[in-house]
């Protein structure tokens, strides 16, 4: 694996060629991505992409001018966000975890109420070959192996729920956080524990930059830890349960809260607040160069060096966004949409064909998506009756 | 620790919160679990506790004060630290004792003083019949026709601020010192204790399943009893809070801290600040809430604010250092010279019309505490010189 100064230095270079003409879309004003390992997945292995929370890829590994249904299966309601890796397409749903095949979407083996018990997974993370789910169950961290689903290892932390993951792929490790606050830095082959933190709150979200883990809890803290030891750099509180962090080489971390604001906190100021943005998202941002995604109410593009708006779209849920390549997926209530990551042409926020396709779907999408294999990946919540939660895998038309 | 799943699966069994102390002739015929002691709504009149209801409304909707207020009795009492009155008494607590008094003439009916137990703290709070008083030791339940002892429960540091009553009315919520706890009143149990980083300082407020903790040092808490006191998140307030948060609408918190200002907290975002009073405040205690106005009495007077906005619809009078009782329509308040005034509660239908005075009542004194309860109003004063008072209009 090459090492994290390498995979920054190519990073520039690299990038024009991975992106072709839609490198030279973001560069004008957009300078690198770094976050991703290794550098040209065609996946989607953690819930936000990568370590530093982005939902981006710069490869366009998802559809760009319009979608049809790849295939839709009925499932529990969805209780976190997908990800994708090796041909496999997994779901956190209310009934358990799904692992399908991401071309078909023939289950190939399922973690749910009866073997072993209950569950509810909170996150679901890959790294080489094991899946990592996080629930309310005992032991509430399995690692799976991803092709079989056989177990591998289980931790049982002090509290009874693992309710985040995130792995850094470059040293690996798996973090690990819980209902109680706790943080854990794992061995991601053994489960054998390196050190152990705490923050405040139950923690919902991690995001690994430069020097810091950032950790967001449901108490509206945001924690920065050494991640190779857990020692505390910074703590800052939020007003409200933090929805969404992410990080960027050169910036904060940017998190957001439900109903907003959402904010960039310096690391270098002890959190203290770069700018603040009445705009807010649910799940995660999606992050590309300077633009910050977020999705509530509307899809709406920050520009990260200040937090003004640069563009405005369509209304959208609580539904995580992602990008990839020059593609923004967001969802309303009813439908999935694609749109051009520079918004269209216009001035400001009028724009003209910021949207580039719109899908409809049964059930309101949830958690957010991931991208992958020409497909966007995604669950919907249904509703009573008449409309069913579903998972969804949307290909290029 | 013990599971908190169990704990959780145990939980859902659980229905309406309980009765605010209905209790005719003090507990004769306490019915708890007709109405809900966290929502201002319910049809008795009485002022069970510090804020009237765990939701610290400080709000009794059916409750009338004399329009005409003439004086039924003044008695000389001890200095007290809480009023309440429930049934056919006022209950008046001191360091030293619980003293009710007959709320129609004044006349004492019992005295409970602290055995053990080191010294009361609380105002008492009257729920499902009984009294409940904290001391240095934990929780006295006393008896509310004879002031007898009933029992008792030890706790870490005691129970010194006024508890409140959890859910189905089937527990109280104390604090004392940095100890949060749950006390089952069935088999008066303690469910659960939680610590807090700073002593708790202000009544507790409960209500739709969360705990809010006013702590030194501006802190505010919020915990959640279903998980075993969980603590969900903690709020650094700009000053020493004044009095327990007041829940209302949008389930927000009204805090006064003395910063001056009064500020509205929201548990869905973890404890955010909403907004900050536009004026200055200046209080000394609880507010009252009710429907889309939070009030406030200070040094500079009543103000009606937005509880939206934080706006103020309305200020009048000055000089008062008595938490405000809102029964019905009508906001009565103690001022510094010894007086009763009652305001108009309503925004009114044109701008500068709320907040008119209806009366002003001259006892003498400082009046310091109000309470309305049976279609009266007892006020408890703090006079610079001499022994305080009790009194009573109607």
């Amino acid at each position: 694996m090459p090492s994290r100064r390498q995979v920054l230095a190519g990073a520039g270079v690299a990038g024009a060629g991975w992106l072709g003409w839609n490198w030279s879309q973001l560069s004008a004003t957009d300078t690198y991505y770094d976050g991703q390992d290794p550098p040209d997945t065609e996946w989607w292995p953690q819930p936000r992409f990568d370590r530093m929370g982005t939902c981006f890829n710069p490869r366009q590994v998802g559809p760009r001018e319009g979608v049809r249904e790849r295939w839709s299966v009925d499932v529990g309601g969805p209780s976190a966000r997908p990800v994708v890796a090796d041909g496999t397409a997994y779901f956190p749903t209310a009934g358990g975890l799904l692992a399908l095949d991401a071309r078909s979407g023939e289950e190939r083996w399922r973690v749910d109420r009866d073997q072993p018990r209950s569950m509810w997974p909170y996150d679901a993370v890959f790294h080489d070959g094991l899946l990592y789910v996080a629930s309310g169950d005992d032991p509430s961290l399995l690692a799976l192996d991803a092709e079989s689903g056989d177990r591998e290892w289980t931790f049982h932390p002090d509290s009874f729920s693992v309710t985040a993951l995130l792995v850094d792929p470059r040293r690996p490790t798996l973090f690990a956080g819980d209902y109680e606050g706790n943080v854990y830095g794992l061995d991601p082959a053994t489960g054998e524990v390196r050190w152990e933190s705490e923050v405040f709150g139950v923690v919902t979200q991690f995001a690994l930059g430069i020097p810091g883990l950032a950790v967001g809890t449901e108490a509206g803290e945001v924690h920065a830890l050494y991640p190779d030891d857990g020692r505390h750099l910074w703590r800052r509180k939020l007003p409200g349960r933090v929805r969404a962090l992410a990080t960027a080489n050169g910036r904060g971390v940017f998190a957001g809260v439900f109903g907003g604001p959402t904010v960039e906190l310096d690391t270098s100021r002890a959190g203290g607040t770069t700018w603040r943005s009445d705009r807010w998202t649910s799940d995660s941002f999606a992050l590309a160069g300077n633009t910050l995604f977020t999705t509530g109410g509307r899809l709406t593009a920050l520009d990260v060096r200040g937090g003004d708006r640069r563009w405005t779209g369509g209304r959208t849920t609580q539904c995580g966004p992602a990008m990839a390549g020059d593609t923004v997926y967001a969802a309303s209530e009813t439908d999935v949409s694609g749109y051009a990551f520079r918004g269209g042409v216009g001035v400001g926020p009028l724009r003209v064909g910021a949207k580039r396709w719109s899908h409809p779907v049964e059930g309101r999408p949830e958690q957010g998506f991931a991208v992958a294999d020409d497909a966007l990946f995604f669950m919907t919540e249904g509703g009573g009756e008449e409309t069913r939660s579903k998972a969804y895998a949307l290909e290029s038309a | 620790m013990p599971s908190r799943r169990r704990y959780l699966a145990a939980l859902g069994t659980a229905g309406s919160v309980g009765g605010a102390g209905c209790l005719g002739t003090l507990g004769v015929d306490g019915n708890g679990g007709d109405d809900e002691a966290t929502g201002p709504a319910s049809d008795d009149t009485d002022w069970p506790t510090v804020g009237r209801d765990s939701r610290r409304s400080s709000h009794a909707p059916d409750a009338r004060v004399p329009a005409d207020p003439a004086e039924a009795w003044s008695v000389e009492v001890s200095r007290h630290v809480g009023l309440a009155a429930a049934g056919d008494a006022v209950l008046l607590a001191s360091w030293d004792g619980v003293t009710a008094l007959d709320a129609a003439t004044g006349d004492r009916l019992w005295r409970a003083a602290p055995a053990d137990d080191g010294t009361f703290h609380t105002v008492p709070t009257v729920h499902d019949g009984t009294v409940y008083v904290g001391s240095d030791r934990g929780l006295v339940t006393l008896d509310p026709r004879t002031g007898e002892r009933r029992w008792a429960v030890d706790l870490p540091e005691g129970v010194l601020v006024p508890p409140a009553v959890g859910y189905d009315g089937e527990s109280l919520l104390v604090a004392g010192g940095h100890t949060v706890a749950e006390v089952e009143l069935a088999d008066r149990s303690v469910r659960w204790t939680t610590e807090v980083a700073m002593p708790v300082s202000q009544p507790l407020t409960y209500f739709d399943g969360s705990l809010f903790v006013g702590a030194e040092g501006g802190e505010l808490y919020g915990l959640t009893p279903a998980a075993e006191g969980h603590l969900s998140w903690r709020q650094k307030l700009p000053g020493r809070l004044f009095g327990a948060p007041a829940a209302g609408p949008n389930d927000w918190l009204y805090v006064d801290t003395n910063d001056g200002y009064v500020h509205a907290v929201s548990p869905n975002r973890a404890g955010g600040v909403v907004w900050s009073s536009a004026e200055r405040a200046a209080s000394s205690g609880t507010l009252a809430v009710a429907h889309t106005t939070a009030y406030v009495a200070g040094a500079g007077g009543v103000m009606a604010l937005d509880a939206y906005d934080g706006t103020t619809r309305w200020r009048a009078g000055e000089g008062f250092f008595c938490p405000p009782v809102l029964a019905g329509e009508t906001l009565c308040v103690g001022d510094e010279r010894g007086g009763v005034v009652a305001f108009d509660a309503s925004n009114g239908t044109l701008a500068g019309v709320g907040g008119r005075q209806r009366w002003r009542h001259q006892h003498g004194g400082r009046v310091r505490r109000l309470v309305a309860a049976g279609g009266r109003l007892f006020g408890a004063t703090e006079p610079a010189e001499g022994e305080p008072t009790l009194f009573a209009l109607e």
